[in-house]
């Protein structure tokens, strides 16, 4: 897996573009505390 | 807890989005700016940890934290290096009546005021001022030794200043011996 991005148009600065991070799936304390044990 | 940072940094270089509850929720995100939307992400590409910790942990944390003021004024004298001219030792002796040269910081006094200056003091606490400056800057001071000093001594530098006010003295630097 791995951290995914899109690239948009920037609003700022005209013909410039950024990347914007797309959210990720939840990972939650239960996850972790299963893993851990 | 250990392993929970471990596992946490884990899912986050994997993408994930951390939710730990009332530990915070954690997410990384990318920042780039491209010239093209073909360009592929540059290498200096910056990577933002976003971090979220619920107000009520932080109000739980502060009903348990004491916060206390140290009374040590950023201006205090601080004495690094002593250099006794007439041995050309340094920070290790002296001779009474030669010239010396204190490095440091916050070390510039007002030779006129018998308060300020550098003294030297010996074991019983006896502390004589150095009357002789030929320079008072902050990271250094040049004086002469008082005459008739014997025995160790350890060196001070004491000063004041308009917004402290209190007479500000450094740690004793030595003990030094005669040269």
């Amino acid at each position: 897996m791995a951290i995914k991005y899109i690239v948009v148009p920037s609003p700022f600065a005209e013909g410039k573009f950024f990347a914007r991070t797309l959210p990720g799936l939840p990972y939650t304390l239960d996850e972790a505390i299963t893993a851990a044990i | 807890m250990t392993t929970l940072v471990r596992l946490r940094d884990e899912a986050l270089a994997a993408g994930r989005k951390v939710d730990f509850g009332a530990l915070g929720r954690y997410s990384l995100r990318v920042r780039a700016s491209l010239d093209s939307p073909n360009d592929p992400l540059p290498p200096d590409y910056e990577l933002v940890l976003a971090a979220d910790v619920p107000r009520q942990t932080v109000t739980d944390l502060k009903s348990r934290v004491s916060v206390e003021r140290e009374e040590v004024s950023a201006y205090q004298p601080v004495i690094h290096s002593f250099y006794d001219a007439a041995s050309k030792q340094e920070g290790t002796v002296y001779t009474a009546g030669a010239p010396a040269r204190i490095s440091g910081a916050f070390l510039a006094f007002d030779g006129e005021d018998d308060e300020q200056g550098v003294f030297f003091v010996a074991a019983d606490d006896t502390a004589v001022r150095a009357t002789v400056y030929l320079t008072t800057g902050n990271k250094e001071v040049e004086c002469s030794i008082p005459a008739g000093l014997t025995g160790p001594q350890s060196v001070e530098v004491r000063t004041r200043r308009r917004a402290v006010g209190a007479l500000l003295m450094s740690d004793p630097f030595g003990p030094l011996e005669p040269a």
